[in-house]
């Protein structure tokens, strides 16, 4: 009995460090994955051609069937490329109906969402401005503004800035945005009272953080700059972490300081956001998406 | 038949953890509590939780006719706990860990818990929809494959672990909820060990070693919904030098003695292990179903796809959520899912109005990525139908 009690130990301790070391043999491909997105990055940002981006993904796909990662990338440009499209059919249309003004803000946040992630800012730009002439509402004029700031077009960012609506004044992510251009125009900014109106709510502007950040680094406070990016990463959910280190690096404030050691130990900040994760596999219990989970609803 | 019955919980339990941790066999999908925690979601709903499936189901309908025939025998041949517990507790002797006895009158009122946790158990699965036993249950400790334990889970596994060192089955006896099923039917066991009064010395070795501390030397007959039909009893019971028999004999009806009982045995588990393999491979029925809440079209059209990616409820829910998209492959029309979660291709059934959608719009909806507002990101498909290929020709 116990000869059986031990031989049962020993087969549980091995059988576990072994699946332990066949799951830990993972071919890391990462830097082919960088490889694409710069050539992706570049099809896109450089010469609008979304087509080929996607013919790059799906040989990708092709060739590494064991890597979902380029599956996946194909599957959501493909997507986003029928929404541009579908957006720009409707836009010649002129003035839309109230379900057709629905169905292209969906279109336009989704594909704003992509090129978001990606960084693709020029192309945020375009749809932006479709979007403040078409929904005609803050959060439009707003996404507008931020692109601009993070495009830094200055001129015609200031003309948008320069009347906002008394709905749009008092946002802490629109003051964040205005300060950052004014400081930008080396005007004087209260920067102590934007810092306190996002860490009374940090949660709700995570991105608002990276321009205070951008505003402090300006005026030579570089631990102050550090720690708003620290903030920025922390106080955003896991799943659009990679979209916030995207525009911190695209900001031209933190140019000179992307390779320094601090920056490259401060970007690395993980969020501290609790956010579902779906987990797949057999069991809902383990699913943390359980609460949050769309197939809920 | 001490060691034969050892040897037996020795297979299923190294089989088990060789599954889980070995293959990553979801062996919780032949757990026959399984079936009776989703019975109520499955009766009311059409769905079963989590990813449990028609292998529950034929393993329950299994043990309970296995119950009904030799009583608690599923506890003390197959169940994964009742072999640790017994394990522990040889263990124990062999160190000299005398083991404590606990009296007949505090037993019968522990018994209770069991009842206690099963009703408890089926009413929190059925109000929060949820396989609420993995809360608690030691098993889970070994069948997870999730990495998703929680700590009650490993309290009660602990404190189970303790108690099996010092007391004979503690988990079986008095809490596990699954044998508060089995007594309901072991009371009607149609075998039992019967004692004959006349040639028996009244030597109390029976009493003693019992795992379930069943007072047999007290009964003429062990009708005990407790008794895992062990046999320990019969083993240590003397040979009368009256009779040259042993006083205590197994019996059908308390009638027929049960002669070569362990070719029986043997013949019965092996009968168990393919008989619900097999049902449960051959034998299919939807165990998720969905119906839209749409008014019934007039007409209506059935598609059935070969889908990879539904391996549990949750994922089933995951695939309706897909379809009920309001984006661009939106679908109207389309009412009703059933279909059967598992890992690998698994059928789909979808009944949908030809007037409002078509086929190619519903594997559009299934395989298209989809952006999730609320989250602010995109969802790629984790659903792959066959014959489809995303990447096109």
């Amino acid at each position: 009995m116990k000869k059986l009690l031990i031989l049962t130990v020993i087969l549980t301790c091995c059988g576990s460090q072994l699946y332990a070391h066949v799951a830990k043999k993972e071919v890391n491909k990462d830097d082919e994955m960088i490889k694409l997105q710069n050539q992706v990055k570049q099809l896109i940002q450089e010469k609008s051609d979304f087509d080929a981006a996607l013919k790059l993904y799906a040989s990708a796909a092709r060739q590494y069937k064991d890597q979902p990662y380029y599956k996946d990338q194909y599957a959501i440009l493909r997507r986003v490329i029928k929404m541009k499209r579908a957006m720009e059919a409707e836009s010649m249309q002129g003035d839309l109906s109230k379900a057709q003004l629905k169905r292209w803000t969906s279109y336009y946040n989704a594909v704003r969402g992509y090129y978001y992630d990606h960084g693709f800012y020029i192309e945020s730009a375009k749809i932006d401005k479709t979007a403040v002439i078409k929904i005609k509402n803050d959060q439009a004029k707003l996404n507008y503004i931020e692109t601009l700031t993070v495009l830094d077009e200055v001129n015609e960012v200031k003309e948008l800035i320069s009347e906002p609506n008394e709905s749009i004044k008092g946002r802490p992510d629109f003051i964040a945005l205005q300060s950052l251009i004014q400081q930008r125009m080396d005007e004087v900014v209260d920067i102590a009272h934007i810092e306190k109106m996002l860490i009374a709510k940090p949660q709700e502007n995570p991105r608002a953080f990276v321009y205070l950040g951008c505003i402090y680094q300006l005026q030579k406070n570089q631990k102050k700059a550090y720690q708003s990016i620290v903030k920025a990463l922390e106080n955003t959910p896991p799943t659009q972490i990679s979209m916030t280190r995207r525009l911190i690096e695209n900001m031209k404030e933190f140019k000179d300081i992307r390779k320094t050691d601090k920056y490259l130990a401060v970007i690395k900040t993980g969020s501290k956001v609790y956010q579902s994760g779906c987990t797949g596999g057999s069991s809902c219990n383990s699913c943390s998406l359980k609460d949050k989970c769309p197939s809920n609803k | 038949m001490k060691e034969l019955r050892h040897k037996i919980q020795f297979v299923f339990f190294v089989a088990i953890i060789a599954l889980v941790y070995g293959f990553k066999f979801n062996v919780e999908a032949y757990c026959p509590f399984g079936a009776v925690e989703t019975f109520y979601t499955f009766i009311a709903q059409g769905k079963m939780l989590c990813a449990l499936g028609s292998g529950n189901i034929f393993a329950f309908i299994l043990i309970i006719l296995l119950t009904i025939l030799f009583r608690r025998f599923f506890c003390g041949y197959i169940c994964p706990i009742g072999a640790v517990s017994e394990f522990l507790r040889t263990f124990a002797d062999d160190f000299n860990f005398k083991q404590l006895r606990i009296p007949q009158k505090t037993d019968r009122w522990l018994s209770v818990i069991k009842y206690l946790v099963l009703i408890l158990v089926l009413y929190l699965t059925a109000v929060t929809v949820n396989l609420f036993c993995r809360n608690i249950s030691p098993c889970y400790l070994m069948a997870s494959i999730n990495n998703d334990i929680k700590f009650s889970t490993y309290v009660v596994g602990v404190i189970v672990l303790v108690a099996s060192f010092l007391i004979s089955m503690p988990f079986c006896r008095w809490f596990c909820p699954f044998a508060a099923v089995q007594n309901i039917f072991s009371k009607l066991g149609l075998t039992w060990i019967t004692r004959d009064t006349t040639s028996c010395i009244n030597c109390g070795k029976c009493s003693v070693h019992c795992p379930m501390n069943i007072d047999v030397a007290s009964k003429k007959a062990v009708y005990s919904a407790n008794c895992i039909s062990c046999f320990e009893c019969v083993d240590v019971c003397p040979v009368s030098k009256d009779t040259k028999q042993k006083p205590l004999k197994w019996k059908f009806l308390g009638r027929f003695n049960i002669a070569n009982t362990k070719a029986v045995i043997v013949t019965i588990i092996l009968f168990c292990v393919i008989t619900t393999a097999a049902a449960s491979l051959l034998i299919d029925f939807p165990t998720f179903a969905y119906v839209r809440d749409i008014t019934k079209p007039d007409t209506l059209e059935k598609i059935e796809l070969k889908v990879k990616g539904i391996s549990c409820s949750g994922s089933a829910k995951l695939f309706t959520y897909f379809l009920d998209r309001k984006d661009i492959s939106e679908i109207e029309g389309y009412l009703k899912v059933t279909t059967r979660p598992r890992s690998g291709w698994i059928d789909v059934a979808l009944l949908y109005d030809p007037l409002k959608t078509d086929e190619q719009a519903i594997i559009e909806a299934i395989t298209e990525a989809y952006y999730d507002e609320a989250e602010q990101r995109w969802r790629p498909s984790p659903f792959e139908i066959k014959g489809v290929d995303l990447l096109g020709p």
